[in-house]
């Protein structure tokens, strides 16, 4: 049992730790290496209980296979984001041990998310997990409009979760209970039950809402651009692997439902045409990804179009590639942010070739990977997506994703460009990272190209995941 | 040896990584040591695989070597595995052989280059993704290869990136490529949902099998698409009408880059592809009626273009466009032997052009307008002599390569047996292309070498030959485009020289098999009297003769007296050809100004629907930084994010319910 | 004939209806809440009338006891003159109106699904035989026992966070006023 529960337990006492730390008068760097340690423990834990199985809270929590690959993923990324972000340029600096509380209690949030089996202890943990960042989006040095962007994030955040409250109370109305099991053994009566449809799909809005899916997505890039870059880092990456085990919980009980399919396919093109439309005029890094975010939840919902083609598989493994890719972009945004405290226009990419060879091919691959060009995992996870959508039947979405990508790799192919042109005049200086940032951005191209040229491992691994779910 | 066919690819990706990653610390010489010896022990690699392949009895003549499993997800098993099969076999010899000659040949050419480093390590990019592409033993290791050679074709068309003409060849390249790869991916869907599988090896005899059962029957619907969409991917790499319009722009990059890749190799992938899915072509007889009439009029297009160019390079450009369109259409009447064939010598007098021009270039320093050089042939003795015999072979004159191969093709298109009205049209439009070509060739070579020099002062001081590692290239690959011909000659000729027989036509005899029988089965097999091939064959040269004729006429002769004339007289026919049948303008205005312009009206109408309708006014914080049209419904208002918001949740919710 | 429960049920329901719109439409803030108070206590009828007397009780103590109070508080405390004077709806009131009556139907069409009586174990005969306060407690410490813990959690997350916000940035503008000249003044640099 205490295997089974070991990265809860340590995230919580992670989260102790630096509610202690913030009373104390600790050092930035100890503190920053502290939540690094942290997050290295809970990623020993999590592959220690990745094994595990038990029934907790009369089945309210239930851990198996499928939440701890969730685990393993989101406590590596929360590692892999508190390296990212060790300078901490843009944060206060007494205010960097609430930010790293803060940051904890969503990562026990979100683990909770994944392994909890029972409505309201989703929709509380969902709360445990949004909470904390509606707060740490106002965290930025300087007065920007940080304060707008965590009001709209809270509203919109707010909004959304009463929708999934609401769709909670029909869910119960319908099925007379709030545990998942008990659902699953019922639903098939419930197919064609309007209370029970309008239930999941207002549960689902606000899980699309996390995602940042077309039309729930525009707080994503006034929250993009206002928050703290470190912030943002969280925020991109975190919440949505909560989102998308969830998603996929959801989806695979209701996946039965009348028309339930093709309005999420509606919403999956939407969503990625609009992202990449939104994208192409985009001037600052951090709206930039906002709007990729969009397009790619887009591209993640293909998967939920085919629970029995592999589309489960194809959305974790895309989401795991995605965590990776973003957090490589953001790696380099948070390099080329500069002291400026403002902003990442394009313009400051320019010439990074030349000022820091490392970045630009981490820029390259990490992009590369997000407009889904082989030989990197984006390619492999945009594969697997569109190929179970059209064995699903919805040719004309696998369609409208491939026409996407046309789209999309213009976008990101503008940024490339910027940072690989130099202009003589206005190089500015050579990017001096740290040497873990260095290791960091070495770790996260090989692992991309891996992904790309050796998906196998991580594809099982997903496909033992969906399996633990039926 | 099949166990080190991997080794052809890591050479030249070793050399990519010390290049790209330690290269600027190193010292010119050891950068193109590192450059030439890593393709090179990719070609000596290949010639051995090839060698041994030989060496084995004419049925089992496949090397294969799986080096790992993918991905395998369900029934969709994929491995990394690659393939050298007679197909492969020419074409990797065809990639590394000149790749290597270019490499040796760039040394020199980019010598004073600041970023000499940067240049060998995209080649070598180039060198390894291209060995992928051919080597590759499924459709998705292709793939892989297929857009990593457009990302390197796209680096190097920027490579010099301070001209932003340059970045915007390179961008137009890119674009262009991607429209022809969605055809690619779709074309690839397509055959894996329809039999399963990607790999060769499965799928071909899975798809001959079928059709012997008669579950697949001839011209299916479904075969048709898949081979168009694989056509339009063919297309956009190959530049073939309608996608033809990145490769003259390409030539912004450096002169090798254009012999290597823009002529040479990377061009001729699409043919490779076409001739690698030969059986998947065979069974959709109108797929290649189009195919075969789309090239026919990509070569006579391009090289009506191809007259009246003043650039060297772009002259050549179109050339390439043109002579694909050949090879396009030998795939497509069926002849895949010819194709490939063609693609082959073509690949030889291509890069020797190419890399003469660049010669050329580098003795003007820089300047590429015909209308400034003449009278080269006195300075330049060996580029020259070597420039006019790659002219002769792709004239199309005997006994030099050009001739037998493109012969063969309009032979063959003449008894296209699918299709003989349309073999005939085909025959004679690629009849008249061969005039044109010999025609404008020879103008290049009349204006370029012949005549006076037109150039500054300062140009005729610095004129100079080349130094020995450019002209080495240039001799190899000369020598190849007079004997490189000689492995395909025609029976016909053959029999009277002690019985020489047609070596490439029995080497991909396996390959081809399955096809050549369904096509046997299908039209019956056709005999024609030796007299017409005769007849053909001296009228096609013929007519080569008298595009010759007609530069002499027009370049030595009566210079400038008679051009201006004919100029005159057919001005609007001159203007036409001059500005490429405003190719370029007309997709400006059908393609990109409605798409901008729709784009702007979607916006417009949001804007006043959406902004107006809420009642928005004011300005916010983000409203003034996202000036730009797509922050328009991102507005910075709550208020109309939360309308978005709702709305949508109403429609979802309206339509399920509502629906049932 | 109404029978005197459905005659209460019927008030209460028209009065949550009609507090509700009220709160939304009035233009002084005070009154607003003072409405939404007013509604909190019939919601608190209703759950009477669902045999949920401690949930009524709990919602006369905790959201018009406390909760509103402090709301009363805030609007107090934040100068609203100036507020009442502008416009009660800064949007399209046609447009919101539009999609809030689709909403409103789609709901209540989903809604028409829903079967009558008592789902899962609890019936209403087994909630009267040990009353009603105690099967929540039952239900509250044994099935949802992880939910009312994190909930604990969510409390701590809040009472920091109130902290987090207010504490003043050292070395910053403290007032109100310097704050908007240094609000104005980069506004003006970029």
């Amino acid at each position: 049992m205490i295997t089974a529960l070991l990265p809860e337990i340590i995230i919580g006492i992670a989260s102790l730790f630096f509610f202690t730390s913030s009373l104390l008068d600790l050092k930035d760097r100890t503190v920053v290496n502290a939540a690094i340690g942290f997050s290295g423990l809970s990623i020993a834990a999590a592959l220690i209980s990745l094994g595990s199985h038990g029934d907790f809270f009369y089945y309210a929590y239930g851990v198996d296979r499928f939440s701890r690959f969730f685990v393993l993923l989101i406590t590596g990324t929360f590692f892999l984001a508190c390296i990212i972000t060790k300078g901490m340029k843009q944060i206060p600096s007494e205010k960097i041990s609430e930010l790293y509380f803060f940051i904890s209690v969503v990562v026990l949030g979100l683990i909770m998310i994944t392994t909890a089996r029972e409505l309201i202890t989703l929709f509380i943990a969902l709360e445990l997990a949004s909470y904390p960042l509606y707060i740490i989006t106002s965290y930025r040095t300087g007065l920007g409009y940080q304060f707008e962007a965590a009001v709209k994030y809270m509203i919109f955040g707010v909004v959304s979760t009463a929708f999934m409250l609401y769709g909670i109370s029909y869910l119960y109305g319908a099925f007379g209970t709030t545990f998942l099991h008990e659902i699953v053994a019922e639903v098939h009566g419930h197919m064609d039950n309007s209370l029970a449809i309008a239930g999941a799909i207002l549960f689902l809005v606000g899980l699309a809402y996390k995602l940042a899916l077309f039309p729930f997505h525009f707080w994503a890039p006034d929250v993009y651009a206002g928050a703290a870059g470190e912030v943002v880092t969280f925020l991109a990456s975190l919440p949505k692997l909560g989102a998308i085990a969830l998603l996929v919980r959801t989806v695979s009980m209701f996946s039965g439902m009348e028309n339930l399919l093709p309005v999420l396919a509606v919403l999956a093109v939407l969503s990625m045409t609009a992202g990449n439309l939104m994208a192409l005029n985009q001037q600052e890094l951090k709206r930039l990804l906002a709007y990729s975010a969009v397009s790619h939840a887009g591209y993640m919902f293909l998967g939920l179009l085919a629970p029995d083609q592999g589309g489960f598989t194809a959305m974790l493994f895309y989401g795991t590639v995605y965590a990776i890719m973003s957090l490589g972009a953001f790696l380099v945004a948070l390099q080329v942010a500069g002291d400026e405290k403002g902003d990442i226009p394009l313009s400051n990419l320019k010439g990074l070739w030349g000022r820091s060879p490392l970045m630009a091919i981490l820029l390259t691959i990490a992009l590369a990977s997000l407009a889904g060009l082989p030989p990197t995992g984006g390619f492999t996870g945009k594969l697997l997506l569109l190929t179970a959508a059209w064995k699903a039947g919805y040719l004309w979405a696998a369609v409208a994703g491939v026409l996407n990508t046309v789209i999309g790799i213009y976008v990101y192919l503008k940024a490339i460009k910027i940072s690989l042109v130099g202009d003589e005049e206005d190089t500015h200086a050579l990017l001096a990272s740290p040497t873990a940032i260095r290791i960091a951005a070495a770790a996260i191209c090989i692992t991309l190209l891996y992904l790309g040229i050796t998906p196998g491992k991580l594809i099982s691994m997903a496909d033992m995941a969906v399996n633990a779910l039926s | 040896m099949e166990n080190y066919l991997f080794l052809i690819p890591l050479f030249p990706l070793l050399g990519f990584l010390l290049n790209g990653l330690l290269g600027c610390r190193l010292e010119k010489p050891f950068i193109s040591y590192i450059g030439c010896a890593s393709v090179g022990a990719a070609f000596i690699t290949a010639v051995l695989a090839v060698y041994d392949l030989i060496g084995r009895p004419a049925g089992d003549r496949q090397l294969v070597q799986v080096l790992w499993s993918w991905m395998a997800v369900g029934d969709f098993q994929l491995d990394v595995s690659l393939m050298i099969d007679q197909l492969s076999a020419v074409m990797i010899l065809v990639v590394t052989g000149i790749s290597f000659l270019i490499h040796i040949y760039s040394t020199g050419y980019m010598h004073e280059d600041e970023s000499y480093w940067r240049y060998f390590a995209y080649l070598n990019m180039f060198v390894f993704f291209m060995t992928m592409l051919v080597l590759g033993a499924n459709y998705v290791v292709m793939f892989v290869g297929w857009e990593g050679v457009g990302l390197a074709s796209y680096l190097l068309i920027g490579f010099w990136y301070q001209g932003t003409e340059n970045a915007d060849a390179g961008k137009k390249a890119f674009i262009v490529n991607r429209i022809g790869d969605f055809g690619f991916v779709l074309g690839m869907f397509l055959l894996f949902t329809t039999f399963g599988t990607l790999s060769y090896l499965e799928l071909f005899p899975e798809v001959a099998g079928l059709h012997h059962q008669g579950s697949l029957s001839m011209n299916s619907p479904v075969m048709i698409a898949i081979c168009l969409l694989l056509f339009l991917g063919a297309t956009g790499k190959s530049a073939q009408i309608p996608l033809y319009v990145w490769l003259p722009d390409a030539m912004a990059g450096p002169t090798p880059v254009s012999a290597l890749i823009h002529a040479a190799t990377m061009v001729t992938a699409g043919v490779y592809m076409v001739a690698r899915s030969n059986i998947l072509y065979t069974l959709a007889p109108t797929a290649l009626l189009i195919v075969s009439l789309v090239a026919a009029a990509t070569a006579l297009m391009a090289a009506t273009i191809g007259i009246l160019q003043n650039d060297i390079k772009k002259v050549l450009a179109y050339s390439t466009v043109s002579q694909l369109g050949y090879m396009f259409i030998g795939v497509g009447v069926t002849a895949y032997t010819a194709g490939i064939f063609h693609l082959m010598t073509h690949a030889f007098f291509k890069a020797c052009l190419f890399l003469c021009s660049g010669s050329v270039i580098h003795a003007m320093g820089g300047d590429q307008d015909m209308r400034n050089m003449g009278g080269l042939c006195r300075k330049m003795p060996i580029t020259y002599a070597t420039m006019l015999i790659a002219t002769i072979a792709i004239a199309g004159i005997p006994p030099f390569a050009g001739f037998f191969s493109k012969d063969e093709i309009l032979w063959k298109a003449f008894n296209f047996p699918y299709y003989p009205a349309a073999g005939k049209i085909i025959w004679f439009i690629g009849t008249l292309g061969a005039a044109i070509t010999a025609f404008y060739m020879f103008r290049l070579i009349f204006m370029t070498f012949h005549g006076n020099f037109r150039g500054t002062e300062e140009q005729a001081h610095h004129l100079h030959e080349s130094p020995i590692s450019m002209t080495c290239p240039l001799i190899i690959l000369a020598i190849l485009s007079i004997f490189g011909g000689w492995l395909g000659i025609p029976h016909l000729i053959g029999q009277h020289f002690g019985h020489v027989s047609n070596v490439m036509e029995h080497f991909f005899e396996p390959v081809f098999a399955d096809s050549q029988a369904i096509v046997a089965a299908e039209t019956g097999i056709l005999h024609h009297a030796p007299g017409l091939e005769w007849t053909l064959m001296a009228g096609s040269v013929l007519v080569a003769l008298a595009g010759i004729f007609m530069a002499w006429t027009l370049y030595i002769r009566y210079p400038e007296y008679l051009l201006e004339k004919l100029a005159r007289a057919y001005s609007l026919h001159y203007r036409l050809v001059y500005n490429k049948y405003y190719v370029d303008e007309m997709y400006y205005l059908l393609i990109v100004l409605p798409v901008y312009h729709l784009s702007m009206l979607l916006w417009k109408i949001v804007d006043a629907i959406v902004i107006d309708g809420l009642g928005v006014n004011g300005s916010g914080w983000i409203i003034r930084k996202g000036s730009c049209a797509a922050a328009k419904i991102h507005n910075g208002y709550l208020q109309t994010y939360g309308s978005f918001f709702v709305l949508g949740v109403v429609a979802i919710l309206g339509f399920l319910i509502f629906y049932q | 004939m109404l029978t005197l429960p459905q005659f209460f049920f019927i008030y209460f329901a028209l009065a949550i209806i009609f507090l509700a719109g009220m709160a939304v439409n009035v233009r002084n803030p005070v009154h607003s809440v003072l409405l939404v108070l007013a509604m909190f206590f019939h919601m608190a009828g209703v759950y009477l009338m669902l045999n949920a007397e401690f949930l009524a009780a709990v919602q006369v103590i905790v959201y018009a006891g406390a909760v509103l109070v402090l709301y009363l508080f805030v609007v107090f405390l934040v100068n609203i003159k100036e507020e009442i004077r502008l416009k009660r709806f800064i949007g399209s009131y046609t447009t919101g109106r539009v999609i809030t009556i689709g909403m409103l139907a789609t709901l209540l069409a989903a809604a028409w699904s829903f079967k009558l009586g008592p789902a899962g174990t609890w019936s209403i005969e087994a909630v009267r035989e040990i009353t009603h306060t105690r099967a929540l407690g039952i239900e509250m410490f044994s099935h949802y026992m992880l939910p009312f813990e994190i909930a604990g959690v969510i409390l701590l997350v809040a009472v920091v966070g109130g902290m987090a916000l207010a504490k003043k940035d050292r070395n910053r503008a403290t007032t109100t006023e310097e704050r908007r000249a240094l609000m104005r003044g980069e506004e003006l640099g970029e």
